[in-house]
């Protein structure tokens, strides 16, 4: 019985071969459209939030008071990628900066000591920090992570310097070639970098001025905004681990306080801000889309499906005619349907495996992999589907087989 | 009316007409007979200019059917023949007056009037506006001849037209034609139905493609 | 009797037309909300840019008089015991034009986090700075002013004017220190936004048209048929084409239509309740919408046109 079944299946499927293949083109193209776009929209909020952090959002300082100042030094760095940082995986970048003031072509020039490009061990993992790592900012003499001479200096856009830089630190002048020119869009722009162990030597000055951190931060919501103007001493229990466990740029800056107790952590709310805005704006509208997709790709399925099924509507009245039940109508058209699907379904998974990956390229210069869960339930939803549509047209199967046949 | 002069159609390697001659006078009723896969259909489809012929002449009235191209075979077909089909082939979801007057626009413009009085002519005025797909085969059928006559064409071609009928609709259609005989039209009809041979003029039998007793005048009942 | 040919024919397919229509009109929405969205996104984030605040702070030369943005004057002076530095500008115009900033407090006298930090000084708590009495606000910016006492006065021979402008770089070259540092970041995401739209478009577009080869493939046997009888009945063609393209036409610009009304619909629910701005229908979106709308259907309609005259009339008619 189910032998004859999937053998008249197939004999339909090969007879019909134009209907039954575009059936299959229509569910392939629609669970690709599925599979790409879903795949795209959940990388697309932390990957565009990835875009717009590449500039630092956060400043450490040695906390003032009126008897002493702290200290801050490369180890607080280091520790903000340590497992004793609760929110270490979203530091995305760190630099320490200490000024000085130097002279230039005779000028004043605002000099500071940093790292470059530093490979830094913390806890047996290697990360690279340093100023060249903020991927927001601009760089001209080199790709961003590409070797940098760390005898040379970075200078900001605003500083006109040639190949070579020719500068006065604390009284003893030293040639410099400048291995990069960074365009930031702020205050360093006029700025002259030196790596910071050459700074030491110039300077003398152990101690950093700042160190600059770029975080991965979530919008604010109510809770977040009642840290802020409140702080967090009225937080119940509950709410407090809710705040604490959101990665919002109040609660970061809040553990970066536990990981380095000397640092005042400013948040540079002109950036968060917007940050916080556009990333908020662009998830909703990404949760959207995505509901979207799935009701375009659902809807095209089944329209395929049920398109199908109509033509097919005198065959099922001849097959009545000569006594098949509902039943076995309905499991024909099942058959078909989910030949159909399955053929699809092993389309719609190569089709998507590239096509996620040549747009995700394009879209974000990172290639995806499609999720595996996603594939699944994307080759799933074509069956799923069918059996919906032809619940519907069940209506049809019990029409009486003369008008069927007329 | 008509005139074929060593008609030949193959489809690949098979011959389904093989040098067929004959000849039609204006206002005459002829029946070709045959058995099944003869080639009776084909040299129906041929003088229609449905169809073009491997070789041979095909001339209807001062047209010669096999030496023209595609728009001019469809233009001679609105003007100088009516069609009827074994299988009726009215456009389903068009009213059977709808169906004439598809006829109509085709020539030249439709005529809902004209229409009417065709279908009169039928006997189905008053299911004129009843859907092609709800009428039974038998005023289906005479729809069909409505539509075929609709624009006065001189010839009648009929592709077994009782074929699907029963006995009461059957003498309701052949009298349709037996009426229009009467009126000057030249018809030919393929059938397997002696009873409609016996109201032509002559009948030619056609067998594997040939046509055997050409001129074979019966008698009239 | 074109149109009731073609109106007919319609009645009869709706099986096979509502199903397509309706996936065609959601996939032209989703196209046509794709354009808008990616459109507007550009003016939300541009609102969200506002957030960034000051753009341009301008030293003025001496005796230099800046006619816009926020004049700011600063001295240094001493609260208690200690050395503050003391700004004196419109605070009501300063915190407009920097809304990120965060203020603690009703307090009249704004201090900075940093000072408040070191001085001990909480939120409404009373202060006296050169001889002004008010309350405090804690100012958390995340810029210099944090380390500032801001009072509110006119800003008589101000040290620096903060400006908001659309065009920073007209200040270059002049004594002013320009901030732009999240714009590169935005137009690259504004960048990855449209090609994401694009895509979404694209693949709307593709999913609409492979609908619509589906119709053209499981109608063509009814199609050819009707097509046979028309050629027997001496129709041309190019009249077949005519009834052809009249149909797929007016499906067309049905949905269309309706995928318009709906693209709109959609772009405003999508972009008003999650971004909340209001999305403007651009005339990209009419394009495209109409575009693939008339290029899904005039596909069809070539598939068809094509069917036809590759089969001889015999064939149609028994629908082959």
């Amino acid at each position: 019985m189910i032998g004859f079944l999937f053998r008249t299946a197939i004999k339909s499927a090969f007879i019909q071969k134009y209907r039954f293949v575009s059936l299959a083109v229509t569910i392939a193209v629609a669970s690709a459209l599925l599979i790409t776009l879903a795949t795209l929209y959940l990388n697309a909020e932390s990957q565009l939030a990835l875009g717009l952090s590449g500039i630092p959002n956060m400043v450490l300082e040695p906390q003032k008071s009126v008897v002493a100042t702290s200290r801050l030094t490369t180890d607080d760095v280091a520790a903000l990628k340590s497992r004793k940082h609760f929110w270490r995986n979203n530091i995305l970048n760190a630099a320490p900066v200490a000024f000085a003031e130097g002279q230039f072509d005779g000028k004043p020039v605002k000099v500071a000591g940093t790292w470059f490009d530093k490979q830094v061990s913390v806890d047996g993992e290697s990360y690279n920090l340093g100023l060249l790592r903020f991927k927001g900012w601009e760089q001209k003499g080199g790709p961003i992570g590409g070797p940098v001479d760390r005898n040379a200096v970075v200078i900001g856009a605003n500083v006109a310097a040639g190949d070579s830089v020719r500068l006065t630190v604390n009284g003893t002048q030293r040639v410099f070639p400048v291995a990069r020119t960074l365009k930031t869009g702020s205050y360093w722009d006029d700025y002259v970098f030196l790596d910071l162990d050459n700074f030491r030597e110039l300077t003398g000055k152990d101690a950093l001025d700042q160190v600059l951190v770029g975080a991965l931060i979530k919008p604010k919501d109510k809770l977040a905004t009642r840290a802020e103007l409140y702080g967090t001493e009225g937080f119940t229990e509950a709410e407090f681990q809710a705040w604490y466990c959101s990665p919002y740029a109040s609660a970061i800056a809040y553990t970066i306080k536990e990981t380095v107790p000397p640092a005042e952590v400013k948040v540079l709310r002109r950036v968060t801000e917007v940050q916080e805005g556009i990333i908020q704006a662009s998830s909703g509208v990404f949760m959207a889309l995505f509901v979207l997709t799935l009701i375009t790709a659902v809807t095209a399925i089944f329209a395929g499906e049920k398109m199908y099924a109509s033509a097919k509507m005198r065959e099922l009245g001849i097959m009545a005619a000569i006594g098949a039940s509902r039943q076995r109508l309905f499991l024909q058209l099942v058959t078909e349907v989910g030949l159909a699907s399955l053929v699809a379904a092993a389309v719609a998974y190569l089709l998507s495996w590239g096509l996620v990956r040549s747009v995700s390229l394009s879209v974000f210069t990172i290639g995806f992999q499609a999720n595996g869960i996603l594939i699944a339930a994307s080759a799933l939803t074509p069956f799923l589907v069918s059996l919906v549509a032809l619940l519907f047209l069940r209506k049809g199967l019990n029409k009486n087989v003369v008008e069927v046949l007329r | 009316m008509i005139e074929l002069n060593q008609v030949v159609k193959q489809y690949g390697t098979l011959v389904v007409l093989n040098s067929v001659s004959l000849s039609v006078s204006p206002g005459e009723w002829v029946s070709i007979m045959g058995p099944s896969g003869s080639g009776k259909t084909t040299l129906l489809n041929l003088i229609a200019g449905l169809d073009t012929p491997t070789s041979g002449q095909i001339w209807v009235k001062d047209t010669e059917v096999s030496a023209i191209g595609h728009e001019a075979r469809a233009r001679f077909r609105r003007e100088t023949i009516g069609i009827v089909f074994q299988q009726f082939h009215l456009i389903p979801y068009l009213t059977a007056v709808e169906n004439v007057m598809l006829a109509q626009y085709l020539h030249s413009l439709p005529d809902r009037d004209e229409a009417m009085a065709a279908l009169k002519l039928v006997g189905l005025d008053e299911r004129a506006n009843h859907l092609a797909s709800r009428l039974s085969g038998g005023e289906q059928q005479r729809v069909a001849i409505a539509r075929a006559i609709i624009n006065d064409p001189p010839l009648l071609l009929a592709d077994e037209p009782t074929g699907n009928l029963d006995a009461e609709n059957e003498q309701i259609v052949l009298d349709i034609f037996r009426r229009l005989h009467d009126e000057g039209k030249t018809i030919v009809i393929v059938t397997h139905n002696a009873e409609v041979t016996e109201l032509g003029d002559r009948t030619i039998r056609i067998h594997h493609g040939k046509t055997s007793e050409v001129g074979v005048v019966t008698e009239k009942v | 009797m074109l149109f009731r040919v073609v109106s007919a024919s319609i009645r009869h397919r709706l099986g096979l037309y509502v199903p397509m229509l309706i996936t065609i009109i959601i996939s032209l929405a989703l196209l046509g909300a794709a354009e808008i969205v990616g459109v507007s996104f550009k003016g939300i984030v541009n609102r969200e840019m506002e957030k960034y605040g000051a753009n341009v702070i301008l030293i003025p030369e001496k005796g230099e008089v800046v006619n816009e943005g926020v004049p700011v004057q600063v001295r240094n002076t001493r609260l208690g015991d200690a050395e503050v530095n003391l700004a004196m500008a419109n605070t009501g115009a300063l915190l407009a034009m920097n809304p990120g900033w965060l203020v603690k407090g009703e307090g009249d006298v704004l201090v900075g986090s940093s000072v408040a930090a070191q001085l001990g000084l909480t939120r409404d708590s009373p202060i006296e700075i050169d001889g002004i009495q008010g309350k405090v606000a804690i100012l958390e910016s995340g810029t210099e002013f944090d380390a500032f006492v801001i009072v509110n006065g006119e800003a008589a021979q101000p040290s620096m004017v903060l400006l908001k402008t659309a065009d920073p770089a007209q200040y270059k070259g002049k004594n002013a220190i320009i901030l732009e540092e999240i714009t590169r970041a935005k137009y690259g995401f504004l960048e990855s936004i449209r090609r994401l739209m694009l895509y979404v478009a694209l693949i709307s577009a593709l999913s609409a048209i492979a609908v619509i080869i589906n119709l053209a493939r499981i109608d063509a046997g009814e199609r050819q048929k009707e097509f046979g009888i028309l050629g027997a009945l001496g129709a041309l063609p190019s009249t077949i084409a005519r009834f052809i393209l009249a149909e797929f036409l007016l499906l067309s610009g049905f949905s269309a239509v309706l995928g318009l009304v709906f693209s709109m619909a959609l772009s405003w629910a999508l972009v008003a309740l999650t971004a909340k701005a209001w999305p403007a229908l651009s005339f990209g979106a009419v394009w495209y919408v109409f575009g693939t709308a008339l290029a899904s259907f005039v596909l069809a309609s070539s598939i068809y046109i094509m069917e036809f005259r590759r089969h001889s009339i015999v064939e149609e008619i028994r629908g082959e």
